[in-house]
């Protein structure tokens, strides 16, 4: 029975390792204030920590759920090797049936955070640019195979698309702590910049099992935001100082969007927390375009019979049922305002001190959750050691993105108070050898930290 | 300091994690490592064919429902109309007569004085084939008279046609010659002959005349030699009723045929004939003769032909006709046919009696002339008139006129029956093509299985592959027979569909098969349709066509490509 369960788990586990966004290595960094950002109750080793332009925090991070490059590369070609050569047959037998390929970055703008008291308020602006791009194996099938393999089936495109947002984040943060608990929260107003959505509900290709009938969907619109577009989709970016800094600091496309995080100290040395972070939305007002087109096709072969009895010269004719399709879908065009929700996020982990005082060592596990157009999931298992305030080591094994190697290092160092330097990644594997790997983050920058939150415990001797 | 050292931590934590490992080449100049071989499965036809639709659209003349819930095709033809004016007709003719003066003085005829002379004679009418005319009535014609006067005196004439009358007026002329010095002295006159009607007395076609002329004296004598020469021309003499002994003569009607378009692309399948057995075909003719004059029709020969024996003329034969006899080819005797009695002569429009010979499978070979496939059905016939009495009569609107009626109620069976046609056909580029797979499924609830095959010729018209390949049946070297696309439906005695049956066909072509063919420009597809094979007519017969019955046709194609990156 046991051993039935332990496959159970097993499946289930790997089913749902799918993609999503955590920094489990950073939410484990309690020494550097941009751990609040992964969890918002976390209580910081320091009263102040500033961060100047830039240099606190600059964040980046690039992933394909896919396949990783080694899965594609078959070796040098071409005249004198000077070509690479990919096998796409490889890169479809290894896609999952969803596909996120995703890069961004946020960049911290300024952070102040402060103690009053037992409490703590901070502040932030930071800039963020996120891209992504869903696409379904049955979509790469059908281009590079053709529907032939998709015979008796229906090929299903309703996850493709393309999301990119460029907004700032001007956050209010409050982290109360308690004996027997710590509560945080994060208010954030968001100042949306541009914006392309896609709103993919149903776009399928079917091919029929015997005849090959084909049917066909398409419910999707793309909507923009932020930039110029017309209805050809021709996009005027900015042309001068003027209209880039309208663009930077237009506050058209307002949003919000809050982090609640709750701190259980369970024992006195285990705490387990619940995260649920980025529950908002922006709304869309300026330059917006929607480009919508619906509709379906079903054919199943021409009906020659009644053109025969009719003696319609047109009976083959293919160009017939060309307008019979352009006729089935609609194209339309309007400058509606519309809304993005943000990706919500879910941490639920529990950290355990192995050790306290001078040496402080803890142990870490994280199960993560969040939701683009699917539910993604992540798990990670963690060991953080501190000597003092004045160092602080994190290492992470993480499941995510269909990978079970993913080994995260973070590390900060406070030689030269109040200068605080950390650099922290999920994935240190994808450093040395990048082909081999689908995902790779990192996370840099330089705090201006004050003061001790609290007082090592003295040693007994 | 502080921000020396920022710079240093962030350079080396920035070389370490984003450049250490990737090599620039590596994301360029990509290129695939194999060819791309998609392959597209698309449907092309989706049809059902509904038999009454078809008939719907098609020549109703020729197809009907008939009373017993299956369509029959009927082919009517006029093998041919002979009008009145191509049994009777007036030839042109004329008559002329050379008249002297009676009476005349020894002495100069003294001016002041007259010589009348008056003369009857009768003008003998040319008629053909020994007819009589007792009577006609004219629409048209002209009387072109012509005097001439060789007396030396003034001369005044009146020529009189007793029997050419015209609202009980008989036709008289008066005409003066005026003598001033010279001779001869001529006038002429064109009469209008429209609306006169010309006996002949006795049915003798002799129309009588009278001439009177007066010598009005100039003083000059009056010789011997001298007359009054008379000429008169008729021509284009048309009638609206002839009445008389029409004669006896024999006219050779054109020969005529009956063509049979649903046969018309029949060939013979391998090296059987078509067998088509239809249970009630039948032909009439029906003579319609409108003529008041006894007439006999007469046959010399009735025979089909296919389309693929022209020259093998298969006679028909029947009792239908008595007395007239087919010996093979070569008939004897002949038929006397209904005619217009007299007494309708008067009647508005011209009184119609019709002879109808009827063949069908009991009296006649008509049932085996269906089988194999005939394009045509042909006739050689004759008229022959015999006149009696002398009310033989003609109307300008009569006509005798032969029509012919096939009939083929579809009802009975067919074997080994092969439609052909010829298609110009254009197929994709072999450049990017690795095979190609034809899908075919058919759905029948016509009692009839269908093979299919096809031939693609190349530009010099030569086959170089057919669409079914892979029989053991091959006449140089391509398969004959084909592939059966649809299996016949299965019905009960009473003619009520007990299930459609569907049929389900690959048609494979690799890239050895598509390179021959895709140059091809023309297909040539023959379906031979099969109806269940029977021995003992009529029980076993069950094909019939109705306008329930249906075929869904549906054809799907895959083609796999390849391309080189």
């Amino acid at each position: 029975m046991k051993k039935h369960l332990l496959s159970i788990f097993l499946v289930g586990v790997t089913l749902s390792l799918a993609v999503g966004q955590a920094e489990y290595t950073l939410g484990y960094m309690r020494g550097v204030y941009q751990s609040t950002y992964v969890n918002p109750a976390n209580v910081p080793n320091y009263k102040v920590s500033v961060g100047l332009p830039i240099l606190s925090s600059f964040q980046a991070q690039i992933l394909n759920s896919g396949f990783v490059y080694n899965d594609v590369y078959a070796g040098r070609g071409g005249k004198n090797g000077d070509s690479t050569l990919i096998d796409l047959n490889k890169l479809v037998s290894r896609m999952k049936d969803k596909n996120l390929f995703q890069f961004g970055t946020n960049i911290d703008l300024f952070h102040v955070h402060v103690k009053l008291r037992n409490s703590f308020i901070s502040f932030n602006v930071t800039e963020h640019v996120d891209y992504r791009m869903n696409l379904t194996k049955d979509l790469i099938t059908f281009g590079w195979k053709g529907n032939s393999s998709l015979v008796g089936k229906t090929a299903d495109f309703t996850n493709l698309g393309v999301d990119m947002t460029h907004w700032r984040e001007f956050s209010l943060g409050f982290v109360k702590e308690e004996m027997k608990y710590d509560i945080g929260i994060r208010l954030k107003f968001l100042q949306g910049l541009s914006n392309v959505q896609t709103v993919n509900k149903n776009t399928s290709l079917g091919t029929g099992t015997t005849m090959y009938e084909l049917s066909t969907n398409a419910d999707v619109v793309i909507n923009t935001a932020g930039i110029k577009a017309d209805s050809n989709a021709s996009f005027q970016t900015p042309r001068n100082g003027s209209e880039a800094a309208k663009y930077l600091f237009s506050f058209d496309n307002p949003g919000g969007a809050i982090d609640l995080a709750y701190t259980r100290k369970i024992l006195k040395k285990l705490k387990v927390t619940l995260a649920v972070n980025n529950i908002g939305f922006i709304s869309w007002n300026s330059n917006t375009s929607n480009y919508s087109f619906k509709g379906n096709y079903d054919f199943s072969g021409m009906d020659v019979a009644k053109r025969l009895i009719n003696a319609d010269t047109t009976v083959f004719s293919v160009a017939a049922y060309g307008d019979s399709v352009r006729s089935s879908y609609k194209y339309k065009y309007s400058q509606n305002t519309y809304m993005t929700w943000m990706v919500p996020q879910l941490y639920l982990s529990g950290s355990y001190e192995l050790l306290t005082g001078m040496n402080t060592v803890r142990a870490h596990g994280t199960f993560f959750m969040d939701y683009y157009r699917t539910v993604w999931t992540g798990y990670a298992l963690g060991v953080s050691y501190e000597l003092g305030k004045t160092f602080g080591l994190t290492a992470t094994y993480s499941a995510r993105y269909n990978r079970w190697d993913n080994i995260g290092v973070g590390i900060s160092l406070r030689l030269l108070p109040p200068l605080q330097f950390y650099a922290v990644t999920d994935n240190v594997m994808a450093i040395f050898k990048p082909y081999d790997h689908n995902f790779f983050n990192v996370r840099v920058g330089m705090n201006l930290v004050f003061g001790n939150n609290k007082e090592p415990d003295k040693q007994p001797y | 300091m502080i921000l020396r050292i920022s710079l240093k931590f962030l350079f080396f934590v920035g070389v370490v994690f984003l450049t250490s490992c990737i090599k620039q080449e590596d994301f360029k100049n990509f290129k695939l490592n194999s060819t791309y071989d998609p392959s597209f499965s698309i449907p092309i036809i989706n049809s059902t064919l509904r038999v009454a639709d078809a008939v719907a659209k098609a020549d109703t003349q020729n197809v009907y429902l008939n009373s017993e819930g299956y369509y029959t095709i009927v082919y009517k033809d006029t093998v041919f109309t002979l009008p009145a004016n191509d049994l009777i007709s007036f030839p042109n003719q004329s008559f002329s007569t050379s008249l002297p003066a009676t009476g005349a003085p020894a002495a100069n005829l003294p001016s002041g004085s007259t010589l009348s002379t008056t003369t009857s004679g009768g003008y003998s009418l040319v008629l053909f084939n020994g007819m009589t005319l007792n009577y006609a009535e004219l629409s048209a014609g002209n009387m072109q008279f012509s005097f001439t006067s060789t007396f030396q005196h003034d001369v005044t004439i009146v020529f009189t046609f007793s029997s050419v009358v015209k609202n009980n007026v008989a036709l008289s002329r008066s005409y003066n010659l005026v003598y001033n010095g010279t001779s001869p002295v001529r006038v002429t006159d064109n009469i209008d002959l429209s609306g006169y009607t010309i006996s002949s007395s006795g049915g003798t076609n002799n129309i009588p005349y009278t001439v009177r002329f007066d010598l009005n004296g100039k003083g000059n004598p009056v010789l011997a030699s001298e007359r009054l020469n008379i000429l008169a021309d008729l021509s284009n003499l048309k009638y609206k009723t002839w009445v008389g002994n029409a004669g006896e003569f024999t006219i050779p009607l054109p020969e005529g045929s009956v063509q049979l378009g649903v046969f018309n692309q029949a060939i013979p399948i391998s090296d059987s004939l078509p067998d088509i057995r239809l249970v009630k075909p039948s032909l009439t003719l029906s003579l319609i003769n409108s003529f008041g004059i006894p007439s006999y029709f007469k046959i010399s020969k009735l025979y089909s032909t296919t389309a693929y024996e022209p020259t093998n003329l298969k006679p028909i034969t029947t009792t239908a006709f008595l007395p007239l006899v087919s010996n093979g080819l070569n008939w004897s005797g002949e038929r006397l046919i209904g005619y217009a009695p007299f007494s309708t002569i008067s009647n508005t429009t011209p009184t119609s009696v019709t002879t109808t010979f009827d063949l069908n499978n009991t009296n006649s070979n008509i049932t085996d002339i269906v089988n194999p496939a005939p394009k045509f059905l042909t006739y050689e016939t004759s008229l022959k008139v015999k006149g009696d009495g002398n009310t033989n009569f003609i109307r300008s609107d009569s006509k005798f006129s032969v029509f012919s009626k096939i009939e083929l109620p579809l009802y009975g069976y067919i074997s080994l029956y092969g439609l052909a046609d010829t298609f110009n056909i254009s197929l994709p580029d072999k450049g990017n093509v690795t095979a190609v797979t034809i899908r075919l499924f058919t759905d029948n609830s016509i009692p009839i299985k269908l093979n299919l095959q096809a031939y693609f010729l190349d530009s010099l018209g030569k086959t170089v592959d057919s669409l079914v390949n892979n029989s053991t049946t091959t006449v140089a070297g391509f398969n004959t027979s084909g592939a059966v696309v649809a299996q016949p439906a299965i019905y009960d005695a009473n003619g009520n569909l007990i299930a459609s049956q569907t049929e389900f066909k690959d048609f494979v072509y690799d890239s050895p098969r598509y390179t021959k063919i895709y140059n091809c420009k023309k297909m040539i597809l023959k379906g031979d349709m099969i109806s269940s094979k029977v021995s003992t007519p009529p029980q076993n017969y069950n094909f019939k066509i109705t306008p329930k019955m249906t075929m869904t046709f549906k054809l799907s194609m895959k083609v796999d490509l390849s391309l080189k990156p």
